[in-house]
């Protein structure tokens, strides 16, 4: 090669960094976010506040509000605890596990996707404290010294989840934070504005980039994300042994562990792509998060919903060949009792809507992968409403058999939990960097500019 | 990246050497020798071939798991469009040739289930059937006609799916038909629905039915963790081989190794998860008709609780099992310098194979007695007739290298047009 | 952002060179030369990390994995002593059945608990290492670094203090190797420029002032009296428009909650008018007959067997002798000895002399140490149990004459 040629390869690579830099920068550096921002904010912030209200109506009249009663003991509050933890699975998914496995197409939609993983986690651990009943008494769930000399009991499946359920809380964010570094150092360099550069210089700790500190900095991302990787297939895990711990038909199954992690992964990947394909269109972000990109996840997408759909085949058929009458009952009672409405759409949902994504036009029409997606995520709440609420309201008692209704407030706190979740990921969205820059260079072919080959 | 002549060096042997043939002849030779020699022993032991056929199963279903880590590696690398592993994808797709060997040698398990032999599957007897209500009304899947036929099924579609994916690839060196790629990218994905379902029924019908009362939906993916583990390690130990005769030496590199030991490492994890998932959900719940099976592999012959003088044998090798199939590999194989020295990572990869075999006799051989549970049969010593399971292991292995070296001396070792290789051998770990 | 004013004296101090390069390939090269030149004390900067500068610059392999095995380990042994500390020694509690020490059960908060501290080993650690947060660097004086450091420039800085720096010297090397631009970095050396702005400080004292009240408060309240009610967080759970039992109440004269039943009042279904069923007793004695609800058939009989094999025969054994489970054990413990009474062979003269009805009161009330079964067992099922003892009794003095003809030969 010439050095004329490296030159010019070189220039043009420092343009294409730079270009990332200012589309990234540009938004949270812009005086007015884009005008569809501010009527969703408006619409998510009012959603917000049905939760608060519910959320306030719930704590000064108790959990009686709800359908819940004494044999549908958990019903709709896990049912939403299920689904957002399951939400929250993708974000750590696609920064650990696809990083494990050098997918580079992963460095466009990580950051996002990571920021929803905290959210929804948010929003998934609302539920499980409003359940106790007196939300105010949740650290006893914590083993901490006491005046009763009590401690948690750690035979129980929920004692678990209080574990795994704060651990990928704080890993996620150990993560996420992680990431941010970096790109707070560009924000911080970037900003005219004292307030700014004081606010992004501390967040930035002072990084600058040096090859010995990229050296550490690197290692630690990798072993983060190898801790990360099997860490989301134990906190969904932990999730069904809450579940397949327990002796009630149709809970216990030797399968949830692996069948729920990959229910897990194909709801977040549809809530992903819920979220960015509109965003990357709002935001001109078509050259960085490509339709290669929203391809591949609609591919995964495709590929777990097939894993889950394997899963109830299996269930079903073990069900049968148990020659277990309760487990036989069981599942003929999702299929044709009462609830088959809810099994149907379960089915349909998540495991005839994903088919869908075989063909490539699907694949590459923005709003019917949108519009796939919520419908896979509607199957998905489906799928744990059917496991909780069936099983509870056929238990092995048939005097306690009922049919379950949900209450006003059920569902007001359902929707309003989707209120937080995207107040949060609109802020985000407004003013972080929605795309991990640095990590959309290094991943470029323009990060081997003037490399020369032995 | 167009396929192109030159993206191999010159020097590079891509063709079998003479040992291959060698193997072939010699493998194939010996191992129908000790087949025929095990069938005469188990004949002579005068107990309905009850021994010969578990020791078969254990053989048969290890070297299938073989043969099906294979199918999946290759089926999964075509998905996902992987390029690192182009240059060992030839290996695996040889491996999956030993299908048709093994649809044969599965005939030995269902052949005499439907002409009357009902020593192996306690489902198979008819006095039992009638006494057993629980597994009676299981009578509709587990009886020797759609046994039978399930396994002719299942063979004949692992044989399609892995002669299309080999015959395709094949094809491509020839020609260089950029487009073979995107087809067997597309053909991968419904025929990794199929393999999905028929590798975890296979392991229902031939493993899980040993013990007919007995069920768990995670058995399949129990025995998917166990064929992966036995993939990876063969992709390490033949590679190496190959590289020794001097084949494919500049193509396969330390880079590879790591990878495929990573994955080995995963699959390790992955068993572990598994199994304890299992075990400890059945654990845990603590109902009859579940635990019976881990009771049986644990209180026989030995009294409760972990004192090491009074426990029974197969607890002691359910805990050997734990420290050696998961334990010590995990810690050791994380590190990246254990994945990096190639020799470390072969001595890892026989250790794998060796403890999948146990795992799989673990599974099997308990149920050796359920005949005589029910007084059908006198009862079996497990461990006296070791050696007779020990040639079944030895004489259907040889068979299986034999076969597959076969395969080996007609096709070249790595996919020389595929276009993903001028990536693969480039390939570095960062 | 601190505003040098004009009187301040302070050294302007040589930090070192910093040297820019066209890309990454050029600054990989660069780092060889510097090193090869024998410098040690010297970095590159690049908005990303650049792949190969690692063996370029010589820099060695970092010991964090090492750091977050200690700490994982850590995690694993902590979490296992923890659980079992807590549900073993301290506070062991039977739940299930379950062994009090169960390691299948420990396993899952165990690998939390480890993943958990290696992250923060892997988070901590590497910033440690690093030497971060520092916000204050020679390097963020220098404007060129600023604008392009982390958007698209490379850097190569070698520091004053590298003990081969010499200012003409390193800067020929620096061209050498490729530089498009070098320029000297120098800093004000007093604390001043390095402190944080007092704006800063002030937020952050306050945010931990702030954070402290709501403990302070608690740790007030917990140690302080107060005549005020408490605070009724849920007060429709709090105060329930209800009457308790044994409460006052206004309503009524005598000024309680708890009413009397008016006089004569009967519960629902429980009249039990009739003696002969319900109290065995026909004319004030002992009931001679069985009451005419009871049906004297097989099914009968079967029930009484029925129940008497669920709530007799533990004690008087399954065929009345009084050898059941319950007496075996006292026996084999000794507890004869510490006053049990054996239960009595229902087969013996004395009872088989007794009315219907009198055996009837036993079932119902008991006898002597036997408690009584009235609460767990119906009327009916008492008399059904009544049948089955004359049955019993009959069997106690049977011959093989009372077997059937056809039988006989199988009981030999």
């Amino acid at each position: 090669m010439s050095s004329a040629e490296t030159s010019t390869e070189a220039l043009e690579a420092r343009e294409y960094f730079k270009g990332i830099s200012d589309s990234v920068c540009g938004i949270v550096e812009a005086e007015r976010a884009p005008r569809i921002w501010y009527p969703a904010f408006a619409a998510a912030l009012c959603v917000a506040g049905v939760l608060v209200v519910s959320l306030y109506i719930l704590l000064t009249v108790g959990t009686g509000i709800w359908g819940n009663n004494n044999s549908e003991a958990w019903a709709w509050p896990i049912v939403n605890f299920v689904f957002w933890v399951g939400i929250g699975h993708a974000g750590t998914l696609i920064s650990a596990v696809l990083f494990l496995m050098r997918q580079k197409w992963r460095t466009s939609i990580n950051r996002a996707a990571e920021a929803m993983t905290i959210f929804a986690v948010i929003c998934a651990g609302l539920f499980p404290v409003i359940h106790t009943g007196r939300p105010w008494l949740a650290y006893w769930l914590l083993p901490i010294p006491n005046d009763m000399a009590i401690w948690p009991q750690f035979r129980s499946p929920l004692a678990w989840d209080v574990f795994a359920v704060s651990t990928y809380m704080t890993v996620s964010i150990l993560f996420w934070f992680m990431g941010l570094v970096p790109d707070f150092a560009t924000l911080r360099d970037r900003t005219k504005s004292n307030v700014k550069h004081t606010i992004y210089g501390i967040l930035a700790l002072g990084w600058r980039g040096s090859a010995r500190q990229w050296h550490r900095y690197e290692r630690a991302y990798l072993i983060m994300a190898a801790l990360a990787t099997p860490l989301v297939f134990s906190v969904h895990s932990v999730v069904s042994f809450d579940f397949a711990v327990g002796q009630l038909p149709g809970w216990h199954t030797t399968i949830f562990p692996p069948y729920f992690v990959a229910g897990a992964i194909f709801s977040g990947f549809a809530m992903v792509l819920t979220l960015l394909v509109p965003a990357r269109a709002i935001f001109n972000m078509k050259h960085i998060i490509t339709d290669q990109h929203v391809e591949n996840m609609c591919k995964v997408i495709l590929a777990t919903g097939s894993m889950v759909g394997f899963a109830y085949g299996t269930e079903f058929f073990i069900a049968w060949y148990s020659g277990n009458a309760y487990e036989g009952f069981t599942f003929l009672n999702r299929a044709f009792g009462p609830f088959a409405w809810a099994y149907w759409t379960m089915i349909t949902c998540n495991v005839l809507v994903p088919q869908f994504f075989w063909f490539k036009k699907i694949r590459t029409s923005p709003f019917i992968i949108v519009g796939l997606c919520i419908l896979v995520n509607v199957g998905m709440w489906f799928e744990r409403f059917v496991i909780i609420v069936t099983s509870l309201t056929r238990s092995f008692m048939p005097g306690s058999w009922h049919y379950f209704s949900p209450t006003m407030f059920d569902a007001s706190i359902f929707i309003g939990s989707f209120g937080l979740f995207f107040t949060l990921f609109l802020l985000f969205l407004r003013f972080m960097p929605m795309i991990a820059m640095f990590e959309v260079k290094g991943a470029s072919p323009h990060a081997h500019a003037g490399v020369k080959h032995h | 990246m167009s396929s192109s002549d030159t993206i191999l060096r010159p020097e590079e042997k891509t063709t079998a050497g003479p040992g291959v043939a060698k193997t072939q002849s010699f493998g194939i030779g010996a191992g129908i020798v000790l087949l025929l020699g095990a069938v005469a022993w188990g004949f002579a032991l005068g107990d309905g071939m009850q021994r010969f056929f578990h020791g078969y199963l254990v053989a048969f279903t290890y070297f299938s798991s073989i043969a099906l880590g294979a199918l999946f590696f290759v089926l999964i690398m075509h998905l996902m469009g992987a390029k690192w592993s182009v240059s060992i994808r030839r290996i695996a797709e040889l491996l999956t040739q030993a299908f048709p060997l093994l649809g044969i040698l599965s005939a030995a398990i269902w052949l005499p289930m439907m002409l009357g032999n009902d020593n192996l599957y306690i489902w198979t007897n008819h006095e039992f059937m009638e006494t057993n209500h629980l597994v009676h009304a299981k009578s509709g899947y587990l009886n020797p006609i759609f046994f039978a036929a399930r396994q002719v099924l299942y063979f004949a579609l692992w044989i399609g799916i892995s002669n299309y994916f080999f015959k395709t690839s094949c094809k491509q060196d020839e020609g260089g038909d950029d487009d073979a790629t995107r087809r067997m990218a597309k053909w991968a994905a419904p025929a990794m629905f199929i393999f999905a379902f028929s590798c975890a029924f296979f392991a229902f019908d031939m493993l899980m039915s040993i013990e007919p009362e007995w069920f768990s939906t995670m058995f399949g993916v129990v025995y998917f963790a166990g064929a992966c583990i036995s993939i990876f390690a063969l992709l390490v130990l033949i590679p190496l081989a190959l590289q020794r005769s001097g084949r494919l030496v500049h193509s396969i590199t330390v880079e590879h190794y790591h990878d495929v030991g990573k994955l080995l490492f995963a699959f390790v994890f992955f068993w572990g998860y598994v199994a304890f998932s299992q075990f400890m959900l059945i654990w845990g719940a603590n109902i009859p008709e579940e635990t019976g099976y881990f009771l049986k592999r644990w209180f026989e012959g030995g009294e409760t609780g972990l004192n090491l003088g009074e426990m029974g044998i197969w607890a002691k090798i359910t805990l050997v099992m734990l420290a050696m199939h998961f334990i010590i590999p995990f810690l050791l194989l994380m590190s990246r310098h254990s994945k990096r020295r190639v020799h470390i990572l072969a001595g890892f990869s026989v250790w794998m194979l060796f403890w999948h075999y146990l795992d799989l006799y673990w599974q099997v051989m308990p149920a050796l007695n359920n005949h005589h549970t029910w007084g059908l049969a006198e009862k079996s010593p497990v461990f006296g007739m070791l050696p007779l399971d020990m040639l079944l292991w030895v004489g259907m292995g040889l068979l299986f290298m034999g076969t597959v070296a076969g395969k080996f001396r007609k096709v070249n070792l790595i996919p020389i047009k595929d276009p993903g290789l001028a990536q693969s051998l480039k390939f570095e770990n960062q | 952002m601190s505003h040098d004013k004009p009187n301040d004296q302070v050294e302007d101090k040589l930090y070192g060179l910093l040297a820019e390069y066209e890309s990454p390939g050029a600054l990989i090269e660069a780092a060889n030369e510097v090193r090869k030149a024998g410098y040690t004390k010297f970095d590159c900067h690049s908005p990303f990390p650049v792949h190969g500068i690692d063996p370029a610059m010589g820099i060695k392999p970092t010991i964090l994995p090492v750091i977050v095995w200690a700490a994982g380990i850590a995690g694993l042994g902590l979490a296992i002593l923890m659980q079992t500390w807590m549900n073993n020694w301290t506070y062991p509690w039977n739940i299930g059945g379950k062994p009090l020490f169960s390691l299948p059960m420990q396993i899952p908060i165990a690998f939390e608990v480890t993943v958990l501290l290696a992250a923060f080993a892997t988070f901590f650690g590497m910033w440690g290492l690093n030497k971060l947060p520092q916000l204050w660097h020679p390097l963020f004086g220098n404007d060129r670094f600023v604008e392009k450091a982390m958007c698209h420039g490379f850097f190569v800085a070698i520091e004053a203090e590298d003990p081969k720096f010499d200012d003409e010297a390193t800067k020929a090397t620096l061209q050498e190797a490729g530089a498009t631009a070098i320029e000297e970095v120098r800093y004000k050396t007093s604390k001043k420029h390095r402190a944080l702005p007092n704006g800063v400080i002030a937020f952050m004292v306050m945010s931990v002032c702030l954070a402290l009240v709501p403990f302070a408060y608690i740790a007030k309240k917990r140690a302080s009296k107060s005549d005020k009610p408490h605070i009724h967080v849920v007060p429709n759970m709090d105060f329930q428009a209800k009457a308790k039992p044994q409460a006052a109440s206004n309503m009524f004269p005598d000024g309680r909650a708890s009413r009397v039943p008016v006089e004569g009042s009967v519960a629902r279904g429980e009249l039990k008018a009739d003696d002969h069923f319900y109290r065995g007793i026909t004319g004030g004695e002992w009931a001679t007959e069985f009451p005419k609800e009871i049906a004297l058939s097989a099914e009968t009989m079967e029930r009484g067997q029925n129940r008497f094999d669920i709530y007799c025969a533990p004690c008087h054994g399954l065929n009345g002798a009084g050898a059941g489970m319950i007496n075996q054990r006292a026996e084999a413990v000794g507890a004869t000895a510490t006053g049990w009474v054996a239960p009595s062979n229902i087969g013996q003269e004395s009872f088989a002399k007794q009315p219907h009805g009198q055996l009837f009161n036993t079932v119902g009330h008991g006898i002597r140490s036997m408690p009584g079964y009235g609460s767990q067992i119906r009327e009916a099922d008492r008399w059904a149990i009544v049948f089955y003892l004359r049955a019993l009794q009959r069997s106690a003095h049977s011959t093989i004459d009372d077997v059937p003809a056809g039988d006989k030969p199988a009981i030999r």
